[in-house]
């Protein structure tokens, strides 16, 4: 009994087997037919590599520390061949952070080009929204108040956040202290820039990466001269504009593909 | 046997815990939207659609501004320059932030904010909710951030009971700055001697303090062109002449433009004996200096209202104005137990 049983089971166990091997096996298709775009910041200051928290010499010969380096980029679009062919509504980068990156989907293609604007869109920054409410965002989102980015004491967001200290030259210090900060922001200091010569690759299922670089020191030029920070050590763009203006256009123009 | 003691208790106990589910939180006596008596002549109170007061609300407000766990080094709480004796104005001229860091501008008293369009001496922000928002990201404040602010709070059995009472939610924010402005809200002051005096009773007013009143409302003065309605104020901004040099740019902060340069939100005379010292810097200490500025037509300055001009008044006049702004002062509400922690 035992042995007939045995054998039926062994019968059947063949005739699975047998129907599997004779099955096509179906082809590999991605599970996401869009490639993703990583765009990677790689700052550097006076051609060094840019870290924060860091004693460096500053634009003007100073020594300083870098405390905050944060800004907005929105409208990201990267394009090939005429067509957009991968966006992404906002991104906000943090110069502090090992990741100085962010990253979008994209179809498949070669990218010959990047826009984007330093800075939030109007909507995006809450203009003539009187129900525009920064808190109501997930903690997640770029535009969260948890990113310490919205102006409290106006309506709308820093768009570029520098904070740092430096020494004054009448004392050096062991560790610079004279505090300066610069907070760009306001509509009108909303820029848009176009960076094109690019031959990247973008593949279904695959990573491609873009790497920009900003150079800290053009950041702090005004008729090719260096900004003092010491003297022009703030602004919260309405109080000193032009200051601000500079700033912001400066970093704008100065982000390339590396 | 079990089985049936078991089934005789279970309803029982659910039908506890159901009752228990639906009965109002003992220290909140009132739930609900909240619907308060308005002071006679006050208008509709206006609520933002996007946050319906409730008393839920209030309640966690008012822990919340109470509560010291909201700056870096828990030392300060927005009581602590809100004071309500001074109808939640500051004493001093600036406040005192962390480690000492002063700010830049007269910490301006609460109440009566939800007929309020702008806030901040400049009008620079247009929502009651985000004002708490400048308080606790401002160095020379709390100088905190908000991640760590709520990493506070989530350790509090309690807060997280509030939240949960009030938006039915985890510890927020959204939340948070929503229960804060139900609570300034809440604020209302509209019981002075001057509010009686409207509602018939003849002698809540002194004989000096008429007079004042009447020079008040008077084209001599034109006082109530910038401090009418029910609020004594109106929305707008304007130079008062008060100073020859204004460091503070005022409005123009905000709209960039040279016309708003050193204006100024007009403030509500309500309070006004309570909450010296005065002027966007916290720089005049008696009300007597300020008729008295008046009185000469202020300093020049390009952006300075038209009202503001030489006023001609007697010694007797100066007085009856300063005895009628002191007719304003709700001492019911700064001894309100409702605003209490």
């Amino acid at each position: 009994m035992k042995t007939k049983l045995f054998s039926a089971f062994a019968g059947c166990l063949l005739i699975f087997s047998s129907c599997k091997k004779d099955e096509q096996l179906p082809p590999i298709i991605p599970t996401d037919p869009q490639g993703t775009v990583e765009v990677r910041f790689n700052p550097t200051i006076n051609g060094s590599s840019l870290n924060l928290n860091e004693i460096v010499t500053g634009p003007n010969e100073q020594r300083i520390i870098l405390e905050t380096f944060k800004f907005y980029l929105s409208n990201i679009k990267a394009t090939g061949s005429g067509n957009v062919l991968g966006s992404t509504d906002v991104a906000l980068l943090d110069m502090s952070l090992s990741d100085k990156s962010f990253s979008f989907k994209a179809d498949p293609g070669t990218i010959t080009g990047l826009s984007f604007n330093v800075g939030l869109t109007p909507d995006q920054n809450g203009t003539n929204n009187p129900n525009f409410n920064p808190a109501a965002y997930e903690n997640t989102n770029p535009l969260s108040v948890y990113n310490s980015m919205y102006w409290t004491w106006a309506s709308g967001y820093i768009f570029l956040k520098i904070e740092g200290r430096t020494d004054t030259t009448q004392a050096q210090s062991s560790s610079p202290m004279f505090t300066w900060f610069y907070h760009c922001g306001l509509d009108t200091l909303l820029r848009s820039y176009d960076l094109g010569n690019m031959n990247i690759s973008v593949e279904a299922g695959k990573t491609s990466v873009i790497e920009l670089t900003f150079e800290f020191d053009d950041l702090f030029m005004r008729n090719n001269q260096p900004i003092n920070m010491t003297d022009e050590y703030f602004t919260h763009t309405s109080d000193e504009f032009e200051l601000a203006e500079d700033v912001i256009t400066n970093f704008g123009t100065s982000i390339r593909k590396l | 046997m079990l089985s049936g003691l078991f089934k005789l208790v279970f309803p029982a106990l659910a039908g506890i815990f159901l009752l228990a589910s639906c009965t109002k939180d003992p220290e909140i006596p009132l739930s609900g939207t909240y619907t308060p008596e308005l002071p006679p002549g006050f208008p509709e109170l206006k609520i933002p659609e996007s946050n319906p007061i409730t008393y839920e609300k209030i309640q966690l407000g008012k822990a919340l501004f109470f509560e010291k766990g909201l700056s870096r080094d828990s030392s300060l709480s927005c009581a602590s320059c809100h004071r309500q004796e001074n109808a939640f104005s500051d004493p001093g001229p600036v406040s005192t932030g962390i480690g000492g860091l002063t700010g830049i501008r007269n910490a301006s008293p609460l109440f009566n904010l939800a007929w309020k369009a702008d806030f901040f001496r400049d009008g620079g922000v247009q929502s009651l909710e985000l004002t708490p928002l400048n308080s606790l990201h401002a160095k020379n404040e709390f100088d905190s951030n908000t991640a760590e602010m709520l990493e506070r709070l989530k350790r509090s059995t309690e807060y997280k009971r509030l939240f949960k009472i009030a938006f039915n939610d985890t510890i927020t924010i959204n939340g948070a700055l929503q229960a804060m402005a139900s609570f300034m809200r809440s604020m209302i002051s509209g019981n002075s001697a001057f509010d009686e005096y409207l509602t018939g009773k003849t002698d809540a007013l002194t004989e000096s303090q008429i007079r004042g009143m009447n020079l008040f409302f008077s084209d001599k003065t034109s006082c109530s062109e910038c401090h009418g309605g029910f609020n004594f104020r109106k929305e707008g901004f304007f130079n008062n002449g008060f100073f020859e040099q204004y460091p503070d740019s005022g409005r123009q902060r905000i709209t960039l433009l040279e016309s708003d340069r050193a204006k100024f939100s007009v403030p509500s005379l309500r309070n006004i004996s309570l909450t010296a010292p005065y002027m966007h810097n916290g720089s005049v200490n008696e009300l007597s200096d300020i008729i008295e500025i008046y009185n000469q037509g202020g300093f020049a300055n390009p952006n300075k209202s038209e009202f503001i001009r030489p006023l001609g008044l007697s010694e007797e006049e100066k007085a009856d104005l300063v005895s009628f702004l002191n007719s304003l002062s709700d001492y019911a509400f700064i001894n309100n137990e409702a605003f209490r922690p």
